[in-house]
């Protein structure tokens, strides 16, 4: 007759807050964090959006709320991981080679550096051509 | 595995997931900024952000007027484009992004149910987006 064997799984013990330890590990939990903020984003302008649909009176109501202390704190926190996630992709699309110099991958410095150039540039080209300049 | 098993739908979230990301990268934090916080800070008057400035925006006169009379038609399209770019892109760059969180912290056990309400809440958002930004004239 066979031995019944038990199974017993070591399972290894993680804090909540493992990601504390390493600043890596903590800008990897930011870089995350960040796609939610993108989504409440989105769905402030399809409010925003709604909003304006609705008229004047309705679109002045969501205004009064738009520039709030409080909305525009908020703004300000989603504009802080808006910008974390644009640096943190460049940085990514850095390891993703789409060509190589003299046999070699770009150096990471060159591309993040291009990326970053085209993100101004396009940046104030919008600025310019969809809101007129300031 | 038969060789028909090959999984085309995980590839096609993943694409959308990085055209999302690139769009998100390049072209959110600036309409954060025009949109939510230049007025506040004073950089743009009250005057391009009422209602009738808004409107303005929408309808793309800017545009219109800085790409002259043979581009002008495009300066219409270019704000919903952008509008319906930067919600739909961001939906489903971050939902993609969310639901990988979400499986980290134990959910993963729940992948037959939170793909379809993530991706269904990613398409839901692009199409109200498509239809509030062109039923602008």
């Amino acid at each position: 007759m066979a031995v019944e064997t038990v199974r017993k799984p070591y399972v290894r013990q993680r804090s909540a807050w493992w990601w504390t330890k390493n600043p890596r590990y903590v800008l990897f939990q930011f870089r995350e964090l960040s796609s939610v903020f993108v989504v409440l984003y989105a769905f402030l302008v399809l409010w925003q959006l709604w909003a304006l649909r609705g008229g004047s009176d309705a679109y002045y109501a969501f205004l009064v709320m738009w520039y709030s202390r409080p909305m525009m704190a908020l703004n300000a926190v989603i504009l802080a991981f808006a910008i974390l996630h644009s640096v943190t992709w460049f940085a990514l699309t850095a390891k993703v080679p789409l060509f190589r110099i003299k046999g070699r991958p770009p150096p990471a410095a060159l591309v993040i550096g291009a990326n970053l150039a085209i993100w101004v540039a396009l940046s104030l080209l919008i600025v310019k051509l969809l809101y007129g300049g300031f | 595995m038969a060789a028909a098993e090959v999984d085309r739908v995980t590839p096609m979230f993943w694409g959308l997931f990085s055209a999302g990301g690139f769009v998100v990268a390049f072209l959110l934090p600036v309409f954060i900024f025009m949109n939510s916080l230049a007025y506040g800070l004073h950089v743009v008057p009250w005057e391009k952000v009422e209602y009738g400035g808004a409107l303005r925006w929408i309808r793309g006169d800017p545009a219109t007027a800085l790409l002259g009379n043979t581009l002008g038609w495009l300066g219409g399209w270019l704000p919903k484009l952008f509008l319906v770019l930067i919600i739909g892109g961001g939906l489903f760059h971050g939902l993609h992004r969310f639901k990988y969180v979400l499986y980290d912290v134990g959910l993963h056990r729940a992948k037959k149910v939170l793909d379809p309400i993530l991706y269904g809440i990613a398409a839901a958002g692009t199409v109200a987006a498509v239809v509030l930004a062109f039923s602008f004239p």
